[in-house]
């Protein structure tokens, strides 16, 4: 009786359990009520020793099974891996696979691997030290601007170029720190990413700035630091960058950075841009603010609401605003640009302009054209569009010799009272 | 009684069956598995990320003190940390919170820190997401900082992502694939040349000279057969820098093979430069395989490539060269050995007049003829007192007379010139005698 009942008990005991579990949702479905980058992430933490690429295939497989592969190894298996990389012949696979090591390595730990850049060869250090500056995070650049100097194999020209870019890194993050640093390095790298430097203090601290170019005098006259110096300034506040270039328009330094500041103000506001321009005291300056906004990269703005041919349109429509004293030289190269992204578009809205304005731009416009193309084009004109046209080549003419002149005009076949007023403009 | 005996019967006869049931449901519960007793996911505050290991005052990615940080994450933070910390964050995002985060990025304010943040996000976005990130760069969120964050990520990103991010730049405006496009394939040259040759001739309106260059310096030293197999079939084998590149860097490996090639195909339009570089590197290695390379042209190639070997030579082998040179035939020799004589004559003129007056009698007033006749060599009192020196007066009166003419040419009346020579009366005299007449 008494053991009846105990393998009845026995069995509810089984019996609850198996249904219990049959019940329970499975374990990968519980996992995915889970979020699932959540779980994503459990796995990657969870992650157990997973095996590395043979060293051929290191630089060929997907970044995150060598970066996983070595974040599981211990530091003899990662020197022992890279010692297998180096003996690899040489070639693109054991580029990319070095590439590839001291890429994860830097993602893993970046002092890791600068520790590691030691142990490569002169052949292999220029490719390892690019793979860590480029993956190690900006936040470690001072370890980096350090491995930089220690390095005793770099080609000078090349330290310092890396040296400049990873201390613009570091002036981001902290300027005042990299500008110290720089100071602390003058007699050995003079000037050492001044103009980064200038930049990001300009941008965080204009007053800081003014007085870290007040302690390096001759950086006032170099156009690029000034370029920079006026690009953080204006990062802060754009207004200030404006009255400051306003101020300083004449200066030799500062008059570069004229166009870029007048196309970033443009790009943000027109009227702010054509208020800057109107403010500013010469011609000259003038000239290469309004150069700065004829060198828009208009392709970035071209879509399919805005066509490039419109934005040409908009462009010279913005510019033929000032007077035709301010344009700037590259006026004509502009016009030409765009006669021949759209030929009719561009007459057709030169002929619309008011008259001295189409004088102006008739002249912009004959500057670079040549014999065909000259005929051509007055083969489209009329009235006193045309009449302009043919002022615009004669003022072309005016210094040319007279059998050149002549020349010139016979080959243009016009009709004979259009040759004869031609002839007579020159004349 | 009777009640409480009933009681009792009841409990003996419902104890087994409910004894039985309860140890059914301990194991029912026992067997089932709440979500509960998994292995803990970590929370999202658990996951926050460490973003104080630089001395800098940067502002975190997240703000700590909020239950829920991605709703909080401020983008700018992405400048300022680590890649594990990239990692969670991008590991933890849906595809619509890394899209909403480049947006961000790109709606920051123009500072420094943005295009840093940019690179440091889809840096970390290509190397965890590739597909995703390539997509996203294709309307990059910011198109001022394009080229610049294009430029960083080169360098940051996996080899393998090269191609595809090649295509993505593709469709850039020529402005910026000036600037990246070269970069990019001289870099995926090194790599990957055979994909860097699927590019260029899948986009032939895109690529340069230049970028066909950088692909033969990497891949003919890597697999000239494939290099060569490529540059034959390529629009660019007439280019002489194209060509150049290919001998150039072949030569390093095998220098016999790189100069029969140059010497199979002489004729081509186009070789020259190839040619010119095979010769100036056999003279660094040996000046006697570089005079028989040379000899295996015609004179007049042979003189154009020993005058290159003139102006490409470093200054401290100018000596040697000089003095190679002199030993080639004067139909080849005449011109580069003036050349040489007077780049040396420049460098260090006692080491050079030396070496001329140290030359037996005949030869040196035979080198000395060659010498002037090519125009190079200085009119110096030095030299004009060895032309005196030749025996011959017919070839010494030649001699005199083209250096008279050099020091007209350079003034117009060589009187001046020839009276502060320091000569004697007698050849001053004559040499005055020599000065052309001027034209009425």
């Amino acid at each position: 009786m008494m053991f009846k009942r105990l393998v009845i008990i026995s069995c509810c005991a089984l019996g609850g359990f198996a249904f219990g579990r049959w019940l329970s949702p499975p374990a990968d479905a519980s996992a995915a009520s889970a979020p699932a980058a959540e779980r994503r992430l459990a796995d990657l933490q969870a992650a157990a020793p997973i095996e590395l690429p043979p060293p051929e295939r290191a630089g060929r497989v997907p970044f995150v099974e060598v970066y996983r592969s070595l974040r599981s190894s211990s530091t003899e298996e990662r020197i022992a891996y890279l010692h297998s990389l180096q003996k690899l012949p040489d070639g693109p696979d054991r580029r990319a696979a070095l590439t590839a090591f001291f890429q994860c390595m830097a993602s893993i730990d970046p002092q890791k691997a600068v520790d590691l850049v030691r142990q490569v060869g002169k052949d292999d250090l220029e490719r390892t030290v690019l793979a860590v500056l480029g993956a190690t995070s900006a936040a470690y650049t001072p370890d980096l601007v350090k491995m930089l100097l220690d390095l005793p194999d770099l080609d000078p020209k090349w330290r310092e170029e890396k040296l400049n870019g990873q201390m613009f890194f570091w002036a981001a993050l902290d300027p005042a720190a990299a500008a110290q640093f720089a100071d602390e390095y003058q007699r050995i790298y003079p000037d050492l990413a001044a103009s980064g430097i200038v930049q990001c203090l300009a941008a965080a601290d204009p007053a800081a700035a003014e007085r870290w170019l007040k302690e390096h005098p001759d950086l006032r006259k170099k156009p690029e630091i000034m370029s920079d110096y006026l690009k953080g300034l204006y990062q802060d506040d754009p207004a200030s960058a404006r009255r400051y270039l306003t101020e300083h328009a004449t200066d030799e330094a500062v008059q570069p950075s004229l166009k870029g500041v007048a196309r970033l103000t443009f790009l943000s506001s027109a009227d702010d841009a054509a208020e800057f321009i109107s403010h500013l005291p010469t011609k000259e300056a003038r000239q290469a603010a309004l150069d700065g906004i004829l060198d828009t990269n208009i392709d970035l703005f071209a879509n399919s609401e805005t066509s490039r041919t419109a934005l040409c349109e908009g462009l010279a429509e913005w510019v033929t605003k000032f007077s035709p004293d301010d344009w700037p030289a590259t006026m004509s190269r502009f016009i030409d640009q765009w006669r021949e992204l759209d030929p009719d578009g561009s007459v057709s809205w030169m002929a619309r302009l008011p008259s001295p304005t189409r004088s102006a731009i008739a002249v912009e416009f004959v500057r670079h054209l040549a014999g065909d193309e000259l005929k051509q084009f007055l083969a489209t004109t009329a009235g006193d569009f045309r009449h302009d046209v043919l002022t615009a080549v004669a003022e072309n003419l005016s210094e040319a010799p007279a059998d050149a002149r002549k020349a010139v005009i016979e080959a243009l076949e016009l009709p004979p009272e259009d040759a004869a007023q031609l002839a007579a403009i020159v004349r | 009684m009777k009640s409480c005996s009933n009681i009792e019967q009841l409990k003996t006869r419902l104890l087994f069956p409910g004894t039985a049931f309860a140890i059914g449901v301990i194991a029912f519960a026992v067997g089932y598995r709440t979500p509960r007793s998994l292995p803990a996911v970590p929370s999202k505050v658990e996951q926050a990320p460490e973003v104080a290991h630089v001395s800098t005052d940067r502002a975190p990615v997240v703000r700590t003190d909020s239950a829920s940080q991605r709703d909080n994450l401020l983008v700018e933070g992405f400048a300022k940390v680590g890649f594990a910390e990239m990692e969670g964050l991008l590991t933890t995002a849906s595809p619509q919170e890394r899209e909403q985060w480049a947006r961000e990025l790109g709606a920051l304010p123009n500072k420094p820190l943005k295009p840093i943040a940019l690179v440091a996000f889809y840096a970390a976005w290509l190397d965890l997401e590739p597909e995703e990130a390539l997509r996203s760069l294709q309307n990059f969120p910011d198109l001022l900082y394009r080229v610049t964050v294009f430029d960083s990520l080169g360098s940051a990103i996996p080899t393998t992502l090269l191609p595809q991010l090649l295509e993505v730049i593709s469709e850039f405006s020529a402005a910026e694939r000036r600037v990246l496009l070269p970069t990019f394939l001289a870099e995926l040259a090194q790599t990957d040349p055979a994909a860097t040759a699927r590019f260029i001739d899948a986009h032939p309106k895109l690529v340069s000279r230049s970028d066909a260059a950088a692909l033969m310096t990497a891949w003919a030293r890597d697999d000239i057969d494939a290099a060569r197999t490529w540059i034959e079939a390529s629009p660019f084998l007439g280019e002489p820098e194209v060509l150049w590149s290919l001998v150039d860097s072949w030569f390093a490996k095998d220098p016999a093979a790189a100069q029969n090639y140059v010497l199979l195909h002489r004729d081509n339009e186009g070789i020259q430069e190839a040619v010119d570089s095979v010769a100036s590197r056999l003279f660094s290695n040996s000046p006697e395989q570089a005079g028989a390379f040379i000899r295996a042209f015609d004179d007049r190639r042979a003189s154009q490539i020993l005058l290159s070997l003139v102006s490409s030579v470093d200054d401290d082998q100018v000596a040697n060269l000089a003095t190679w040179a002199s030993t080639l035939p004067s139909s080849v020799a005449e011109g580069g050995l003036g050349y040489a004589f007077a780049r040396w004559s420049h460098l260090d003129p006692k080491q050079a007049l030396d070496w001329l007056r140290a030359k037996p009698a005949a030869e040196r007033e035979s080198l000395l003829v060659r010498l002037v006749r090519s125009q190079a060599t200085p009119a110096s009192p030095e030299i004009v007192s060895l032309a005196y020196q030749i025996r011959d007066v017919q070839k010494r009166d030649e001699t005199l007379s083209i250096l008279v003419q050099y020091l007209t040419a350079e003034t117009g009346d060589a009187t001046e010139q020839i009276r502060a020579l320091g000569l004697s009366v007698s050849q001053t005299k004559h040499l005055l005698e020599l000065r052309p007449v001027p034209r009425e």
